[in-house]
């Protein structure tokens, strides 16, 4: 070995020697954000999966003696309704408790179909180029051109309303963030020299576009991932509440938001307590956004 | 008369969220009007900190200290923002590296001359553009006048450069900065712009300050010299002191491991300095320079080292004294001279080539405005080209000339519009690409996007085994560590990410994932100009002492002449996409034939102190490749064109065995 690779040699051993994996695991234990966005979120999707063990009433048996109980901590409040009644005297933190599995369903479903969606036009616009990339820059100037929420009434309208439709036509409509974000970044990455390098060692463009490029884009899509997630769900809720979204009884956050609109000046927690689940559940997936990408990314030169 | 800048025990302070970072120290200099000062120094060594402490221009977050740092009459330390930026305008001025984005692109030449004379002058906008004019007629501008009413991106580098320093004289500065003025231009153009910088200097009697990592530049045109190193100058004096009689260790392995023509025998070792620069984070007690240095000794590490005066103003940083330092031993160890034998000639010139272009030619269609029609742009204008076994075959040309393009044609990248490829007998379009990347491999420029940064270093290296399905997992990883070994990088890199390592450690990544498949012949495009001097020696010597074990076959692509004359074996110098002259190092170096080889030999700046910038005389602009010229390509910039040059292209003809050029006049002579 030359003088010049022991020298090399000498000043690495300050490099602590882990594998990936481990170093994920490393900087996961010491990342607060992505620990409590975790947390939420898995204690959400528990609820919403054991939603019928666990909820203290049925959520669609009405009750119109008991009709607007207050919370427990009210002073009318009492320990049989903890979350208090709804408009028709159903029981809120069951109604909350099952409208969880509808708002995160709805989310992560057609976030989900969005970005498979939208990811797939970006990649193909970014990489291909030419006429692919006009074709998928015409799509998305059309699908901006029209009004979504006006497109995903008609739609659900004529489908006929079920949380399957819903959730496709939300998915949908909700790509293009996706696919600008992943159309630049490809460009870009595209006439980088690791991309030749690749196809000089062999790659074909299916390998290059999935080992190289695409884990390279990880970071962007998480976080379009979760804002557009927050999106879905309230869009969700606008659909609801304009009567083509989840139908009544069921319960979902966006509906119960809607309903208790009318109330809002004098039960104020009607509003807020569906809100507050919206926020959390938002606010967790946004962390745990943040917390995947500062996890995954490789560490910078200290 | 007094210095018209006087820096002394500047230092300046980085607030990083990790904690300070002290990236000057302990800096002083002075300078006298018509005075050139030299800053030389590896990337990160403080260079353009310190330049930028003195024209005020460090964001907020970072503390500059000095015991005096004076301009003129003022107290730089103590002046105001709003007065700084007037002195900056009117009597400080600085020019960039980048000429491409120094320029707002949305805003005439003319606008952006006349501009800060109007606000920092009050001047009629007549009379701003009699002076833009005229400067822009000093710095050597056709048209003056009418390139005032153009935009930046109708000039070229070069012209984009000169009026960048015209805009610069605009308000009678008395002292310029020039932070790399030259590092994105081509040699013969950076001749250009040096010999225009010290003319002016010298009529207008301004202070310079020029700062570059190229001794080369450095050299030639200060007369004061500071070598800097991790914040510090190490070495500082007149010119002839620093560079003929080096005193720190530094200097002197830095000026060793420079490839000097005559110096060293080509495929020789170059003197390399092992090791990095270290991270200036936290606080340095002793010597900066002591994990690398061969004399280091425990007490380099121990105690705060000052500068120490040889003689009339050189001065140098070590605690060792002059005479022991000068002691005839080179800094940097034992190293291998070369075989003594003529440097390439185990090649068999008579085998069967391994790789071939035939009259290979690759043209784009660009359009340029959005309902003309497309127009040809030809990259590669009918290339044939053999590379032998053994061989080292350099491709030289400037920006823009297709020496990419060929490279990528060669890799099998990009397909010959006409024309053919063959890799060892086959067409290379015919070959899979496995078939093909088992053959031939490629080292790119840039070591910083070369290697994905999601990947770990293993994880890059052992990606070829992986798409060839060559061993098991364990024999992947065992080969894996025997190149890296090979290479020079240590074991434990394997599950570091690229962007943990330095651009030499990550160059040697770039080699190791090249030479895994065990290749034939290696495409190496640019390999060391995006490296420091010291780095680019180490990086040189790797792919010299690996085409000697392994028997490869180097295609060079560069425009670096001094590297070329080092291990190439064989010259082919481009033009606007064809082929110029053919030589092997030893004739071309010696005998250049085409007027353009020989400006492009002429523009090399060797570290000769003082010795001047020769002049080449190439008119200004490379021409663009969408109109070329008619005829011989050159003949615009061509001293020797005649009439015929117009009208007819030359080809190549033979003028001895291997040396063949595509010249008129050449031609006439052998007849």
């Amino acid at each position: 070995m030359t003088s010049t690779a022991k020298a090399v040699a000498a000043i690495a051993d300050d490099i602590i020697d882990l594998t990936p994996k481990e170093r994920m695991i490393r900087k996961a234990k010491s990342h607060l954000g992505f620990q409590f966005g975790a947390f939420i979120v898995v204690t959400f999707a528990l609820i919403a999966i054991l939603a019928p063990l666990i909820v203290p009433h049925d959520p669609y048996v009405q009750n119109l003696s008991n009709r607007l109980l207050s919370p427990v901590w009210n002073e009318q409040g009492t320990w049989q309704h903890i979350l208090g009644t709804d408009h028709l005297g159903r029981d809120y933190l069951s109604r909350l408790i099952y409208g969880a599995r509808i708002s995160m369903g709805v989310g992560f479903g057609a976030a989900t179909l969005g970005c498979l969606i939208g990811v797939t036009i970006g990649l193909s616009a970014g990489y291909l180029g030419g006429r692919v990339d006009q074709a998928a820059s015409f799509l998305l100037t059309c699908q901006l051109a029209l009004p979504s929420l006006l497109l995903a009434m008609a739609l659900v309208f004529f489908v006929g309303s079920s949380v399957a439709t819903l959730v496709i036509v939300l998915g949908v409509l909700h790509w293009q963030y996706y696919m600008v974000v992943t159309r630049t970044l490809t460009r870009q990455i595209r006439s980088l020299e690791y991309v030749s390098a690749a196809r000089s060692i062999g790659s074909t463009d299916r390998q290059i576009l999935f080992y190289e490029i695409l884990p390279n884009l990880l970071n962007q899509i998480i976080v379009v991932f979760s804002l557009e997630m927050a999106v879905v769900i309230i869009h969700e809720a606008s659909l609801s509440f304009l009567g083509v979204g989840v139908q009544p009884p069921t319960a979902s956050w966006g509906l119960m938001i809607a309903e208790g609109k009318t109330m809002m000046y004098f039960k104020p927690y009607l509003v807020m307590i569906p809100g507050a689940a919206l926020f959390l559940l938002v606010l967790a997936v946004n962390l745990l956004g943040d917390g995947i990408r500062d996890i995954t990314a490789p560490e910078s030169r200290n | 008369m007094s210095a018209i800048l006087e820096v002394k025990n500047l230092s300046v302070t980085l607030k990083l969220a990790e904690g300070d970072m002290t990236a000057v120290q302990d800096v002083s200099f002075e300078l006298n009007r018509g005075e050139t000062l030299g800053i030389v120094g590896e990337s990160g060594s403080g260079k353009s900190v310190s330049s930028m402490a003195i024209m005020g221009l460090l964001p907020k977050e970072t503390r500059t200290d000095a015991t005096t740092l004076r301009f003129g009459d003022t107290n730089l330390l103590m002046t105001r923002e709003d007065e700084m930026a007037r002195l900056r305008g009117n009597k400080l001025a600085m020019i960039f590296q980048e000429p491409m984005t120094s320029l707002n692109p949305v805003y005439t030449i003319g606008r952006q001359m006349t501009e800060l004379m109007q606000l920092h002058r009050g001047v009629s906008s007549t009379e701003a553009r009699k002076r833009a004019i005229e400067l822009l007629e000093k710095v050597g501008i056709t048209a003056a006048e009418s390139r005032l009413s153009q935009y930046p991106h109708q000039l070229s580098g070069g012209l984009r450069q000169r009026v960048m320093i015209a805009m610069m004289l605009m308000n009678d500065p008395e002292l310029i900065i020039a932070d790399e003025p030259t590092t994105a231009l081509d040699v013969t153009i950076q001749a250009q712009i040096l010999n225009l910088l010290k003319d002016l200097q010298k009529e207008l009697n301004i202070a310079l300050i020029i700062i570059s990592h190229d001794m080369g530049v450095v050299a030639r045109i200060s007369d004061k010299i500071a070598v800097m190193y991790a914040g510090q100058v190490i070495e500082s004096g007149a010119v002839n002191d620093v560079l003929n009689t080096p005193v720190h260790p530094y200097t002197q392995g830095l000026l060793e491991s420079i490839p000097v023509p005559g110096q060293i025998e080509p495929g020789g070792e170059l003197g390399s300095i092992p090791g990095l620069v270290p991270s200036l984070k936290g606080k340095f007690t002793g010597c900066r320079f002591a994990n690398r240095c061969t004399r280091a000794k425990d007490v380099c590490q121990q105690r705060f080292v000052p500068l120490s005066e040889v003689k009339n103003g050189h001065s140098f940083r070590c605690i060792l004294t002059s005479e022991e330092l000068r002691d005839g031993t080179s800094s940097l160890g034992h190293r291998k001279q070369g075989d003594g034998g003529f440097y390439g000639s185990d090649i068999n010139k008579e085998a069967p080539p391994i790789l071939s272009a035939d009259a290979a030619e690759c043209v784009f269609s660009i359009r340029q405005k959005m309902f003309s029609g497309n127009k040809p742009l030809r990259a590669v204008d009918g290339i044939s080209l053999d590379l032998r076994k053994g061989e080292v075959v350099a491709v030289v040309g400037e920006s823009g000339c297709g020496k990419s393009t060929l490279a990528r044609m060669l890799l099998g990248l990009q397909k010959p519009t006409s024309g053919k490829v063959t890799l060892g007998g086959k067409d290379i379009g015919s070959l899979s690409n496995l078939e093909r990347s088992i053959k031939l491999q490629s080292i790119f420029q840039d070591p910083y996007s070369s290697l994905n940064p999601r990947r770990t270093i293993g994880e890059i290296i052992r990606r070829p085994l992986k798409l060839h399905g060559i061993d098991c997992a364990d024999g992947q990883r065992q080969k894996v560590e025997e190149i890296m070994e090979r290479v020079g990088l240590p074991r434990n890199f394997y599950n570091n990410y690229p962007n943990q390592l330095s651009g030499g450690q990550r160059q040697r990544v770039a080699i190791a994932r090249a030479l895994i498949l065990n290749p034939e012949i290696v495409v190496c495009d640019e390999p060391t100009s995006a490296l420091d001097v010291s780095v680019q020696a180490q990086i040189l010597n790797l792919l010299l002492e690996l085409r000697e074990e392994m028997g490869l076959t180097y295609l060079l692509i560069t425009h670096d002449m001094a590297v070329v004359e080092h291990i190439a074996t064989r010259v082919v110098v481009m033009y606007l996409g064809r082929v110029v002259e053919v030589a092997d190092t030893r004739t071309l170096f010696s005998s250049p034939k085409h007027p353009y080889t020989r400006a492009l030999l002429k523009s090399v700046l060797t570290p000769e102190a003082g010795a001047g910038v020769p002049r080449v005389e190439l008119g200004t602009a490379y021409p663009n490749p969408i109109n070329p010229p008619s005829g011989c390509t050159f003949h615009p910039r061509c001293e020797l064109a005649t009439d015929i040059c117009k009208s007819k292209a030359p080809s190549l003809q033979g003028l001895s065995f291997g040396h063949s050029t595509a010249c008129h006049m050449m031609e006439r002579k052998t007849a």
